[in-house]
């Protein structure tokens, strides 16, 4: 699974730090979903899209 | 949310002073010790030191989170313990077979024996952590 975090995140000007702290995980967390090396649960990933107003699909992709 | 990071703040100051407690009176027995040292005793002092600077290392993580007001503990870090714990069960089996297969072989008191053993386990944890945190690559 990939994902569109970190893009998503500059275009937001959020920094991961300010990420982790919206969704409540750690920061490090948001390191390997950027390196997507860690799938996140259904509600991580709900949290994660509604902090940037989109639906979970549009920021994370099963296919890849 | 200030009152959990005073709560978290309090732990992780506690396991500091507990890590420090444990250098001073070590210090100090090897200091005063005239003895000289055998094996058993320079491999106590290794896993003691590992014992005690993984505790280090954890409390300082949880004192920058804090700080930082992030969770100390989120999905992932409990899915890392998880993993490390089931890791650190598997190489106890392993390691007790091991310790009852050398108390026939040693001269060492029972005592001594489950010491080491209660030990092996805190560095068998210790390693499962590490290996799930930094070495594995994928955290699912």
């Amino acid at each position: 699974m990939t994902n569109r975090i970190r893009e998503l995140r500059a275009r937001d000007s959020l920094t991961q730090s300010d990420l982790a702290r919206k969704v409540g995980v750690r920061r490090e967390t948001i390191v390997f979903l950027e390196k997507n090396k860690y799938n996140p649960s259904l509600k991580l990933a709900y949290d994660i899209a509604k902090v940037f107003g989109m639906k979970i699909e549009e920021v994370f992709d099963l296919e890849s | 949310m200030r009152d959990k990071s005073f709560k978290i703040m309090r732990k992780a100051i506690f396991m500091v002073v507990l890590a420090v407690a444990l250098i001073v009176s070590f210090s100090y027995w090897l200091i005063f010790n005239n003895d000289q040292m055998n094996m058993q005793e320079i491999l106590m002092i290794g896993a003691l030191v590992l014992v005690v600077g993984f505790a280090l290392f954890l409390a300082f993580r949880r004192l920058r989170d804090a700080k930082e007001n992030l969770p100390q503990e989120d999905e992932m870090s409990k899915s890392i313990l998880r993993k490390g714990t089931a890791t650190a069960y598997h190489l106890s089996l392993f390691m007790w077979l091991g310790v009852m297969y050398m108390s026939d072989k040693t001269r060492l008191e029972c005592h001594s024996l489950i010491g080491a053993g209660i030990m092996g386990m805190a560095i068998a944890f210790a390693l499962g952590w590490v290996y799930h945190r930094f070495i594995r690559r994928s955290h699912d």
